[in-house]
């Protein structure tokens, strides 16, 4: 009976969803942009024709050119050397934020909903009350005592992020924690962390999946606007918040140096975007129709 | 239903007490008090007698939980034998002391109250914005869905969640300020002013009111009572704008007032890009000393966290309030 | 009896899905006549509740459409009306109660506003019968029509303070209320308790007696069939296959379809293990197999089954068969 259920899980590339994704436009224009940013990350140094740091004095402030495709900052260094390493920053930014806050936000909310009684009331009043609270107003407190910095915004975040994963996790703990073969599993003596990880994890899959395709590219827009502030990652790195910040100093004179970065996030917010959109369609049955 | 409010009422008073200590230990937190506050008077490298006498002179000599007390009751009060001065001691934030402010040689509280309306007004002329272009994009999408119609209102929704709405404000100053001159972009005085930032940050919300606002259309135009709305040959106008737009508005409702701290995060940032003189601007410029504001000013940003928190929690009960007052079900009976 | 107040001539309902059209109703006739209780029976996904929403045009479109065919009713088609007639016909003289009373009322508005609606907009603003004032008035009335008990403090209280029975009621009432000649019923008892089942039945039967209203119900239950109807169709896969007077469908049964129906029906006193059930399974909508499309199931399936579409055919005063063995042409 158990082997059966995993064979079941197993099944997902012939399921109904799976074709449903394959099909959906969005899915591979969201995978195609996905995957670009992700190689550019992987292969900035290749492509970027300058260190992002590099200096060139007498040449700054140039706009586009052979030279510098998308043209030289205040201090001379290229643009698009910068937008290209600043992919490195959106991924991390992302990512970090994800794993963090998920690895947060997942077993209190795994044990909320399996335990349910007290530890769930206790737990999930955590949750409320941290939904409630404007997550980038405390993130910004956060920086202005600990100081800037890419781990200090990732844990700024994350006080306030978790909370989303672990209200999601409880509902699908209480959703499967009734299911027959979850006390056919009890039954027959197996422990409740097994139980938990064996089952129940894995059944979560896909509205994590959802989950995490939806607050990675949220994470990075407020990760840029903190920087944008000043209160984020720092200039000189190359991180498109921090870029916006400084040349928005000479906005009218040099706009192109302002927009490059921008569209640089939409873009990459935007192919994660549309990857989530089209996950959350493909795995909610009742839009399949 | 009072009885539920109540209840939430109630409820009210653990949450609170968690903000007042998170508010309180921003300072502490910092490791130094005395320095920043040193550093908020201008002292840049201050003496080991100077930080001694500022330790005494505010009670950070204390242990964190007397401090504590202290800050939200003023009691006990300044002992002078201890160096302590009643003049820069806050009386006690349950008497809406917040402290005096260095940078603008205030109490906190005057300049907090000076900003408020200014944030309140950009909230709601950008709730309304939202709120507006965000409902209507969602019911019509809805309608017509599965049409050009619904594909662009889609793809213009899904564009604003994801552009960065900082730089969207940027380039509306760009393009309507600077290139056509149409508008003022910097600060508040007048009406006029108030257009772009107000425009900026209600498109940036509508984009997701407008995605919530389908989905939930979607699903009530699916329920049975739809048919029978029909079936009884009511007008569509009837079917669609009394009987499912009231019910596909209860979860859009909530979300609504869920997402306000995401509204309050962006006045935050569109306060600072337009300078709009509120407490975002006077949080992030002036308390933090970021986005081109001279050095920190601590009770500053303890009053403007504090600020902003209280509204969240106000608008979480509020919202329990509004749900409830929209569900008969929760209204009547048994729930809640 | 006389002439027919509904005529459904070759109705064909087709979905256009992704996956490829579903012919959930593929050329069906029947009628029925004033003051009449017509039922149709068959197996969840016949074709029976989207028969019922075709007469009332009220099939999701898309994906749904009606491709051909013709409703009669009082001797007009409704398939030809304009959307806004076919809108006033709805309710006044057509109207229909669904499966489930639970998720068929709307849960934000009181039971008497909804019951109201219909009265407002049908007698008072479209045919100028009552003035707004006597609304409230006959709201009443109906609740007391379908036996709700204190209507005329019930009346503001919100769907999910009343029962499962009191809210079939309430859909009664609130359907009933513009005097229709013709009431649809979809599976009206299959979502209420046993109990209430048979008071929701009663109710009907005296509605019908009182005010003459033609009843259509749509079930799966052949007990319901057995106590409500004057005629029967039993429809399967898309088709009516036997359409019969009641005691005729019962007592001789002639579509091999049909008697494994009745013979699946429990019976009181039956020997343990002799609970019959129909072989094989409900064939594809999409592509249904051809011929007859009951030939897989049907233990009596010839050649020609596999071939050829049988036709109806009379064999007794009410009594119509879709099926080869009756007709003249097939050898035995």
């Amino acid at each position: 009976m158990l082997g059966k259920i995993r064979g079941h899980l197993g099944s997902t590339r012939r399921s109904p969803a799976f074709r449903y994704f394959k099909r959906d436009i969005r899915a591979k224009v969201g995978l195609a942009i996905v995957l670009l940013v992700i190689s550019t990350a992987i292969f900035a140094d290749f492509i970027a024709p300058y260190s992002p740091t590099e200096q060139h004095l007498d040449e700054a402030e140039q706009g586009p050119s052979w030279k510098y495709l998308m043209g030289t900052d205040w201090a001379g260094r290229d643009i698009f050397s910068r937008i290209v390493h600043g992919t490195r920053y959106a991924l991390a930014i992302g990512i970090l934020f994800v794993v963090v806050t998920a690895s947060i936000g997942v077993p209190l909310g795994l044990l909320a909903g399996y335990r349910g009684g007290k530890t769930d009331s206790l737990i999930m009043r955590m949750v409320d009350a941290t939904l409630a609270m404007p997550g980038l107003i405390i993130a910004l407190a956060f920086v202005a005592v600990f100081g800037p910095g890419l781990y200090n915004v990732i844990i700024a975040l994350a006080i306030t992020g978790w909370a989303g994963y672990a209200r999601l996790m409880r509902g699908q703990a209480l959703a499967i924690k009734g299911e027959v073969y979850i006390e056919a599993a009890r039954a027959i003596g197996e422990k409740d962390r097994t139980i938990v990880a064996r089952y129940v994890l894995p059944n979560s899959i896909s509205p994590l999946i959802v989950m995490v395709t939806m607050t990675l590219p949220a994470a990075i827009l407020i990760a840029s606007a903190m920087s944008y502030l000043g209160l984020g990652v720092m200039p000189p790195a190359p991180e498109w918040g921090a870029m916006l910040l400084q040349s928005t100093r000479n906005l009218a004179d040099n706009p192109l140096k302002s927009v490059f970065p921008g569209v640089a996030i939409i873009v990459v917010v935007l192919g994660f975007n549309f990857l989530g959109d089209a996950l959350r369609d493909a795995f909610d049955p009742r839009l399949r129709e | 239903m009072y009885g539920f409010i109540i209840r939430r009422l109630l409820l009210l008073i653990p949450i609170m007490l968690a903000v007042s200590i998170v508010v309180f230990m921003l300072l502490p937190l910092t490791g130094d008090p005395e320095r920043q506050v040193l550093l908020a008077q201008g002292v840049q490298d201050p003496s080991v007698e100077q930080l001694e006498a500022v330790r005494h002179q505010y009670g950070y000599h204390r242990p964190l939980y007397i401090q504590y007390i202290r800050w939200m009751t003023g009691y006990p009060p300044a002992d002078p034998n201890e160096n302590e001065d009643a003049g820069v001691m806050s009386r006690g934030l349950l008497r809406g002391d917040l402290g005096f402010s260095h940078k603008f040689q205030t109490p906190v509280l005057d300049k907090m109250l000076e900003a408020l309306p200014n944030t309140l007004i950009l909230m709601a002329a950008a709730f309304m914005i939202s709120l507006a272009l965000g409902l209507l994009l969602g019911v019509i999408s809805a309608l017509r869905r599965k049409t050009w119609v619904d594909y662009t209102g889609m793809g213009a929704a899904l564009f604003g969640v994801s552009i960065p709405n900082y730089w969207q404000g940027l380039m509306a100053i760009l393009i309507f300020g600077i290139w056509l001159g149409w508008l003022p972009v910097e600060g508040y005085h007048g009406l006029s002013y108030l257009i772009l930032p107000a425009l900026t940050l209600g498109t940036a919300q509508a984009g997701s009111l407008a995605r919530m606002t389908r989905s939930s259309m979607l699903d009530v135009l699916r329920q049975d009572y739809i048919r029978t709305a029909r079936a009884k040959g009511l007008r569509e106008r009837t079917v669609i704008y009394t009987h499912a737009l009231k019910n596909a508005f209860i979860p859009v409702a909530t979300l609504l007032f869920l997402r306000l701290p995401y509204l309050f995060g962006g006045t935050v940032v569109i306060e600072t890009v337009f300078n709009w003189p509120g407490m975002g601007t006077l949080l992030v410029k002036h308390g933090m000393g970021a986005a081109g504001g001279m050095g920190k000013d601590w009770f500053i940003v303890q009053g403007g966290v504090l600020m902003f928190l209280l509204m969240a929690v106000t608008a979480n009960l509020l919202c329990d309030i509004a749900y409830a007052y929209l569900n008969p079900k929760i209204r009547y009976g048994e729930g809640g | 009896m006389s002439k027919p107040l509904l005529k459904v001539q070759g109705l064909k309902t087709y979905f256009f899905l992704e996956r490829g059209v579903v012919k959930a109703v593929d050329g069906v006739d029947f009628e029925i006549k004033k003051g009449e209780i017509f039922g149709v029976v068959g197996e969840t996904g016949c074709g029976k509740s989207v028969t019922a929403l075709s007469i009332l045009r009220l099939v999701q479109s898309p994906p749904g459409k009606i491709v051909e065919g013709k409703i009669i009713f009082e001797g007009e088609n409704l398939l030809k009306k304009s959307k806004e007639r076919m809108r006033k016909i709805r309710g006044t003289k057509i109207s229909m109660i669904f499966q489930d009373p639970h998720t068929s009322l709307d849960p934000v508005f009181t039971v008497g506003h909804q019951i109201a609606e219909p009265i407002e907009l049908h007698q008072v603003i479209e045919q100028h019968l009552i003035s707004a004032d006597e609304v409230p008035k006959k709201v009443i009335e109906m609740l007391k029509l379908v036996k709700i008990p204190d209507p005329e403090h019930r009346v503001v209280e919100y769907p999910h303070q009343f029962s499962g029975g009191m809210k079939q009621r309430t859909m009664i009432a609130m359907m009933l209320s513009c005097n229709p000649s013709l009431l649809i019923a979809d599976e009206p008892t299959t979502a209420v308790d046993v109990t209430i089942q048979a008071q929701i039945l009663d109710l009907m039967r005296e509605l019908r007696r009182k005010l003459g209203t033609s009843i259509l119900i749509i079930t799966h239950n052949l007990g319901v069939i057995a106590e409500m109807c004057d005629r029967v169709a039993v429809m399967y896969a898309g088709n009516i296959v036997e359409q019969a007077d009641i005691m005729t469908l019962f007592e001789s049964p002639k579509h091999p379809y049909t008697r494994a129906l009745l013979a699946a029906v429990p019976k009181v006193g039956a020997k343990k293990g002799e609970l019959e059930s129909i072989t094989g399974m409900v064939p594809s909508l999409i592509t249904p197999p051809p011929g007859c499309k009951f030939h897989p199931r049907c233990p009596h399936a010839m050649d020609i089954c596999r071939k050829k579409f049988p036709q109806m055919i009379k064999i007794g005063k009410e009594h119509l068969v879709s099926c080869h063995l009756y007709s003249g042409g097939a050898k035995k």
